[in-house]
């Protein structure tokens, strides 16, 4: 569930279960591209817990699938 | 319970000053430091001179071959990007190093404030802005959040104990505890300090790139290399959340998400380059002696 900040224009995640999130192509083939699947897994947990307060507006959403595939690629 | 502090300007009288010669060369000249007054300026302060050579040779500044004196960095860089690594050596020299067994991780700061200075000129390059003020920018945009550490260890531990109660972004854990944010002191402190107005913008506004009117593109450009970079868990900016990526501001940069994932390929080949200069400037006095050889 989203709210809206009383004093900033974010939307917030109320902390009750996990952010929301669109299947994306990415998350059938982590371990594909440059890394094993523990490896991926363990770089979509972190992301997970990286966006945890966010219900996801469409930026955040694009953002998360643009660094899901960044990392999956096998960069530092 | 919140400690709030009864002012920030009553707060920031703990801040020191820059050594007086430090403070007129950035403040006597607005438009540009001449390279004969840099010289003239520090000729009785070597560890500053060193500091801004090493900075003017950072290969992400820009020049092309290295430099070995004041006169010939100014020179080669041109007035406004001089006065901006003039500034870059001062603050750094400023802030006192990290103390042994403090919470706050300085080292993964500054980690997180380089990985951000090489996106901010990534994207600078993309969008065919000013690469090494974004530089510059993206790497004292959270300049608040070290002098809060440097001289009120005492309210930022609180900032950071009421963070990881609360589990929220540090900027509202300082927010709740002290009254203001990393933003408002880093403008306050950068703009006392004499750093260049555009680099002031960028580290009092980059949470709130599309407030301030007639905001510079660098200032939307630091707000997205902040964002991703946090996203990316490169370093330590004080906390493991992400604040809201701005789409107002991207629209206004003109920045295409086509045009992030370039960005992203050149500020991971940069970042080594940043971190070392950071790590060589943020050293321990014991492990300065390079700059004063």
């Amino acid at each position: 569930m989203a709210v809206r900040d009383g004093d900033g224009p974010w939307e917030r995640n109320t902390g009750r279960g996990v952010p929301e999130t669109e299947p994306t192509p990415e998350a059938s083939t982590s371990a594909t591209a440059g890394c094993d699947r523990s490896t991926a897994d363990a770089r979509d947990a972190t992301l997970d817990h990286v966006f945890r307060h966010w219900t996801l507006s469409p930026a955040m959403n694009r953002l998360r699938r643009l660094l899901r595939s960044h990392t999956r690629e096998g960069k530092p | 319970m919140s400690l709030v502090l009864l002012s920030l300007d009553r707060a920031l009288q703990r801040v020191p000053q820059l050594s007086e010669s430090v403070r007129r060369l950035l403040t006597a000249a607005p438009d540009g430091i001449q390279p004969e007054f840099a010289a003239w300026s520090l000729r009785r302060e070597p560890v500053m001179e060193r500091r801004v050579l090493l900075t003017a040779n950072c290969p992400l500044l820009g020049l092309q071959q290295p430099v070995s004196t004041l006169v010939e960095a100014g020179s080669a860089l041109g007035s406004e990007r001089f006065t901006q690594v003039i500034a870059v050596a001062a603050v750094l020299d400023r802030l006192p190093p990290a103390r042994v067994g403090q919470a706050f991780d300085r080292a993964g700061f500054w980690e997180h404030s380089a990985a951000t200075a090489a996106l901010a000129r990534a994207l600078a390059l993309e969008l065919g802005e000013n690469p090494e003020l974004a530089f510059i920018a993206g790497l004292l945009h959270d300049l608040g959040r070290a002098v809060l550490d440097a001289w009120f260890p005492r309210e930022f531990l609180a900032v950071l104990r009421y963070r990881e109660r609360h589990d929220v972004w540090i900027g509202d854990a300082e927010a709740a505890v002290l009254g203001f944010d990393h933003c408002a002191v880093g403008e306050r402190v950068a703009a006392w300090w004499g750093v260049p107005p555009l680099v002031v913008q960028a580290i009092g506004w980059h949470h709130r790139p599309d407030e301030p009117q007639g905001a510079h593109p660098v200032t939307g450009i630091v707000h997205v290399s902040d964002v991703v970079v946090r996203g990316m868990r490169r370093g330590n900016p004080g906390d493991d959340t992400i604040p809201m990526l701005s789409e107002q501001t991207m629209a206004r940069l003109g920045l295409d998400w086509s045009m992030l994932e370039p960005a992203l390929d050149r500020a991971d080949r940069d970042a080594g380059q940043a971190l070392r200069l950071v790590q060589v400037m943020t050293a321990p006095e014991a492990a300065r002696s390079h700059l004063t050889g």
